[in-house]
């Protein structure tokens, strides 16, 4: 008795669940087929299905390619100094985040800002940094002190504190409450509170973010250095444009180098900081 | 009651607590805790324990009537509060230490509310180490000094936290549950370490507990606490076991448990 209603349920159930997945199964289609017609519109717009363009195209970069070798690293040791110089950029510029992250962290945290206008003030802040791209800073930055390394270091900071305050102040929101109650008991300030039970506990990630963000910066800071910031940047547009390709492959390699040399160093300070 | 010192230290008139979401934790609690007195409060998960010791050090704050600390004041003053929370010990049942620092690190964290914020961004003194150091001495963990915590175990731990009070050199120990995490050997460790500590230096301790033997062994005095209400406070040689059972079964047949918890909704 008991099996045979189980058995009618089921055969009702069983409708009604095939029908639902059978629904699932063309939505999910839909969608993929809506995807597609965009990506489709994207190639037309951007001409990659243009054959007449693109048959003239490939050719003319394979030409191109082949008229950038052999490398000629003749100028070398003209370009040490513009490398130290795009090092010192990006050193420069996470240092400026680091530095406006520290105050404005704590502000953009729940859990340690001081009043909730703050909070959103920060976190605003933090929002519009991030959301203008350093060649864009770069560029006003230029128009407005002039050309260099000063302007290019600026937009750089100015930039990555969007990242640099938003990771702290989540590392902070998600720190353990349990040390900053025990140093509230001992008669702590709140500043004390702070730098003593919540710092040590975020430190780690604080210097992965911060490393990481200074991978990040060496290598726009040569994009930077596009839009008149110097550095090894200028140098590769400055070849392109009186069209010594071989130079350019050379540039290249050398920043291929240097950024493998700062990826490999940037891990090694992460994991002494991190253990 | 009979008090052999009757000095008080602090003195908790017409304590209630409130939390925002309606929860009556404590009501009109009022009490007086006296000098080198071993006092353990007694009662069921929910009877409002944590909150009575958190609102002696203002951790919580008392929604109505007042904490006194003798010779300093009322607790609302926030100097008058500093100045307590740095006469008084907080042992807590997860230690609250910070994990990856050393044990002596954890321990020097005592010390903070001795120096100003700038002084305290520098390693402390070499008298504030050596002070530590006694501490870890007095736990029997020294040797783990440059140990992280996290290393430890949870009986070492627990002393950590102990270390870590003592270094405040308190006149008032407060210890919420520090053995509810602890194998019986070990709570009988730590609450015998704590008890000749605070015998041999004149310092009051008021503990939570919710086991009734480790209650009748090691206190002077026992507060019974059902549903944030003072139900008995008596000296222990004065309290049978029928006694101290009442509160848990007060508590049982009670159709009201859930009363409190219930009007929240
Ligand atoms: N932060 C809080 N917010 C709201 N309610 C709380 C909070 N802390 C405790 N309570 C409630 O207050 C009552 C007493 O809790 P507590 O003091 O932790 O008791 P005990 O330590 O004896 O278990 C309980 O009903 C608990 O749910
Ligand atoms: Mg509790």
């Amino acid at each position: 008795m008991i099996d045979s209603t189980t058995v009618s349920i089921e055969g009702e159930s069983q409708e009604s669940l095939l029908r639902q997945y059978q629904r699932g199964w063309t939505q999910q289609l839909l969608r993929f087929l809506l995807l597609g017609v965009i990506v489709f519109i994207s190639f037309i717009l951007v001409e990659l299905l243009n054959v007449e363009r693109m048959a003239e195209g490939i050719p003319a970069i394979v030409k191109l390619l082949s008229e950038m070798l052999p490398p000629d690293f003749s100028r070398f040791p003209q370009w040490l100094l513009p490398i130290v110089d795009t090092l010192a950029m990006s050193v420069a510029g996470t240092s400026i985040a680091v530095g406006l992250s520290l105050p404005l962290c704590f502000l953009a945290a729940r859990n340690t800002t001081p009043h909730p206008a703050l909070f959103h003030g920060a976190r605003t802040l933090l929002n519009v940094a991030r959301a203008i791209p350093e060649l864009i800073l770069g560029m006003i930055l230029v128009a407005a002190v002039g050309f260099g390394k000063l302007p290019g270091s600026l937009a750089l900071g100015l930039h990555s504190v969007g990242m640099i305050g938003k990771f702290f102040a989540e590392a902070i929101e998600l720190s353990d409450r349990a040390p900053v109650e025990a140093a509230r008991s001992v008669g702590a300030t709140e500043l004390q509170v702070i730098a003593h039970s919540i710092l040590p506990q975020v430190f780690p990630q604080m210097a992965d973010v911060v490393f990481y963000r200074w991978e990040y910066n060496f290598r726009a800071s040569m994009v930077l250095g596009a839009v008149g910031a110097g550095g090894i940047g200028l140098e590769i547009i400055s070849a392109l444009r009186i069209l010594q390709y071989q130079q350019v492959s050379a540039l290249l390699i050398v920043v291929l180098v240097m950024v493998s040399l700062v990826d490999g160093l940037s891990n090694r300070l992460r994991q002494g900081f991190i253990k | 009651m009979t008090h052999l010192n009757q000095q008080a230290i602090v003195v908790l008139d017409n304590v209630d607590v409130k939390y925002p979401n309606g929860v009556m934790a404590l009501t009109s609690v009022s009490l007086q805790l006296f000098r080198g007195e071993f006092v353990v409060v007694l009662g069921s998960s929910g009877a409002g324990k944590s909150t009575l010791l958190r609102t002696v050090n203002h951790l919580t704050e008392p929604t109505a009537g007042t904490v006194t600390a003798e010779g300093l004041g009322q607790l609302k003053d926030p100097e008058v509060l500093r100045s307590h929370r740095k006469q008084t010990g907080m042992i807590f049942q997860n230690h609250q230490l910070l994990q990856r620092q050393t044990v002596l690190q954890n321990v020097l964290m005592g010390r903070l509310g001795h120096f100003s914020f700038w002084r305290s961004l520098f390693p402390l003194p070499k008298s504030e180490q050596q002070l530590a150091l006694s501490c870890l001495e007095r736990v029997g963990l020294v040797d783990k000094a440059l140990t992280p915590v996290n290393n430890l175990s949870g009986g070492q731990k627990q002393r950590v936290g102990i270390a870590r009070a003592l270094a405040q050199k308190p006149q008032l120990i407060l210890a919420d549950e520090p053995i509810a995490s602890l194998d019986p050997a070990s709570s009988h460790q730590v609450l015998s370490l704590l008890r000749d500590i605070c015998k041999s230096d004149g310092i009051s301790a008021l503990l939570s507990l919710h086991q009734v033997e480790f209650a009748q062994q090691y206190s002077d005095r026992i507060i019974g606490l059902s549903q944030g209400q003072v139900q008995f406070d008596a000296l222990t040689s004065s309290l049978s076991l029928t006694d101290l059972n009442q509160i848990y079964v007060d508590q049982s047949i009670n159709p009201n448990l859930d009363s409190r918890v219930m009007s929240q909704t």
